[in-house]
């Protein structure tokens, strides 16, 4: 039985943030903190035991995703993989062919486009590629873009703020046709959403353990056995995560990722499933109640767990305090720590007032209907109260254009 | 988010939330933000015939320090005088709701939003007392005669006239006190009161000392009032 997610009485509704572990994880994790410890690189029984513990958590990732058992590397996270993926790459690409070129796409993670300022102030050419107002890259515009000295386009398969989930197949055959790698930020798709790397034919891919019921301090990063050679750190130990990540390998989360892997392919149908079923709940009593609702993102092409919705006229973090049992979070500039508004949606070209009245919900495998249908009312309740307030909405209300309005005040 | 206690306090009242209508002479509206930064504060402040803010409304689109810097503001607004509302800094509200660096600048949209309140009812003052005019002469004589009385000042207000289907007749009296819903304005010292609902008939007027044997003395024409230029003045009898 897993476990339940009823923090006090506030209802948990950010698991694109991270998730609980899930407590069949932590059960088998718990073994090797006090009993089976040993270094997997010592030669003993205490060595050989955990780093059969660390081989069996291997096998569950890959098969998860389909992939060999020499292409899984385990790393401290998402993070550390989106940078070894690009940031190695590059220099490799640049150091034997030439490549000085790296494209992204502007609705990217914090993690990746980070990468790409680093890469920048290297001397690499980073070119970030507009979405559309759904967050999915035009294929014509990647086709275009790609230049003789690009070597590596990395993309993110499900955003984490919209839920936006690209064409991996075609945006690979794309690159690898015009001779570019790709790396793909898998985050929010693995162990959600069916995942074959060898269908797909992605190079890279960078996976997080936090985000499917498993511990955090771990992650997971797929080198295609043909680009090891970008990835390897020259004269590192190939005995220890293929000389692609050296230290000793932390093994009671990695258990914890094979665990929570293994359990996510079991029960990924009914997962998928019961998150789309939620989300169609949720949507459709909002938009029952109230009028100006917009669905920020790909009404088709999107994993179901994530909803980004906005309530026309409110701010953001004043209706994350009205909503006080529930937990999620937004996209306003007052909710950022550098009080702008999230780059994905303003990447989107989603109009400023709309972007500031965005919630990001997302949904879990343990979501249940009474938990949907009280982030329903509070919502509903939250956006009424603050609509009556609201010179915004006022504005709305008059049949004026916002936008209008402040250019004619002379305000961006 | 971290918020003191005094800013949840505040938000969590709300109220003075709400507004006037804008097009009252009596009422300064200020909006001040925007989408874009994430705050739009709108000020409405209700003066009386003596320039003191009776009343203090707001409404935003903003985070719970917005909201609660106005709803502090206007709680600091009301009852005073358009030099004492100029007083209130930004620094004041920031302390007072123990705002954090990255909040501040709601303090600050506060205090601009007053500013821009007071602004609008100045502009507004100075549009509406240009269009009536009062010559020295029945200046000097309204005043005699409002000392005289104990007044404070003339009402104004209109009937359709005897002349022709588009004529008014416009009448004065002197008056010791004005109704709430009054709209005052100013010309030569004198105050004018008149109800809200005939201020675009009160443009262009003109008030002159009689000649020959007008009643009460006085003459009011009205500029833009055509084809009847000349409206007789009653005087109802009140003084």
């Amino acid at each position: 039985m897993f476990c339940c997610v009823k923090l006090r009485e506030i209802v948990y509704l950010d698991y694109a943030a991270t998730t609980p572990c899930d407590s069949r994880v932590l059960e088998e994790m718990l073994p090797y903190f006090c009993d089976i410890f040993g270094n997997p690189n010592s030669m003993h029984h205490f060595g050989v035991t955990a780093l059969d513990a660390v081989d069996a958590a291997r096998i569950k990732v890959k098969t998860l995703i389909n992939a060999n058992f020499e292409e899984v590397v385990f790393t401290s996270g998402a993070t550390e993989a989106n940078k070894i993926a690009t940031i190695r790459v590059m220099k490799a690409l640049r150091k034997s062919a030439g490549k000085q070129c790296f494209i992204t796409l502007a609705t990217e993670h914090k993690s990746v486009l980070d990468c790409a300022d680093y890469l920048k102030r290297d001397g690499v050419d980073v070119e970030l590629l507009p979405v559309g107002t759904d967050g999915l890259l035009d294929l014509n515009l990647l086709a275009d873009s790609v230049k003789d000295t690009t070597g590596l386009l990395s993309f993110c398969l499900v955003n984490n703020e919209t839920g936006a989930k690209q064409d991996a197949k075609k945006i690979t055959e794309i690159c690898h046709e015009r001779g570019v790698l790709v790396h793909t930020d898998a985050t929010q798709a693995f162990g959600k959403i069916q995942l074959d790397v060898k269908e797909l034919g992605v190079d890279f891919l960078s996976a997080s353990g936090h985000k499917i019921y498993g511990p955090k301090g771990v992650g997971v990063l797929y080198c295609e056995s043909a680009n090891a050679r970008f990835v390897r750190t020259p004269g590192a130990n190939r005995d220890v995560e293929f000389g692609i990540r050296s230290g000793t390998v932390p093994i009671p989360v990695c258990v914890g990722m094979g665990k929570a892997a293994e359990l996510a392919l079991s029960e990924l149908s009914q997962n998928l499933a019961h998150v789309q079923t939620l989300r169609n709940r949720f949507i459709s009593g909002i938009t029952g109640q109230l009028d100006e609702i917009y669905i920020n993102g790909s009404p088709e092409h999107n994993y179901p767990g994530i909803v980004n919705i906005s309530f026309r006229g409110c701010e953001g973090e004043a209706i994350m305090m009205e909503a006080k049992h529930i937990a999620v979070s937004s996209g306003s500039a007052c909710t950022s720590n550098k009080l702008t508004i999230s780059h994905a949606l303003a990447a989107m070209n989603i109009p400023a007032d709309i972007a500031q009245s965005s919630i990001r919900t997302s949904i879990g495998k343990q979501t249940t209907e009474a938990e949907i249908d009280l982030a329903i009312d509070e919502l509903v309740t939250a956006t009424k109260k603050l609509r009556a307030i609201s010179p915004i909405w006022d504005i709305i209300q008059s049949g004026s254009s916002v936008d209008d309005v402040f250019k004619r005040r002379g305000f961006q | 988010m971290k918020y003191s206690e005094k800013t949840i306090a505040y938000y969590e009242k709300m109220k003075n939330t709400g507004g006037f209508d804008e097009n009252l002479c009596n009422v300064g509206t200020g909006i001040v933000g925007s989408p874009l930064c994430g705050d739009v504060m709108k000020l409405q402040l209700f003066f009386d015939e003596n320039d003191v803010i009776v009343e203090a409304k707001y409404k935003v689109f903003g985070c719970v320090s917005a909201i609660a810097s106005m709803e502090l503001a206007t709680t600091l607004l009301r009852g005073r005088t358009i030099d004492e509302a100029r007083q209130i800094e930004n620094e004041d509200v920031a302390q007072s709701l123990e705002l954090s660096d990255i909040k501040r600048h709601c303090s600050v949209l506060a205090k601009e939003s007053i500013d821009a309140a007071i602004d609008d009812y100045i502009s507004k003052k100075n549009m509406v007392s240009k269009v009536i005019t009062v010559t020295n002469l029945a200046a000097d004589r309204i005043k005699e005669s409002l000392s005289e009385h104990g007044g404070i000042g003339l009402l104004i207000s209109i009937e359709r006239g005897d002349s022709c289907s588009s004529s008014l007749d416009y009448s004065l009296s002197y008056v010791t006190t004005a109704g709430d819903n009054m709209v005052a304005i100013e010309a030569k010292g004198i105050k004018f009161f008149y109800e809200p609902e005939i201020e675009l008939m009160i443009r262009g007027l003109d008030i002159d000392v009689a000649n020959g044997d007008e009643e009460c003395g006085f003459v009011v024409t009205n500029k833009y009032h055509k084809p009847c230029q000349n409206c007789s003045c009653r005087c109802g009898g009140k003084f």
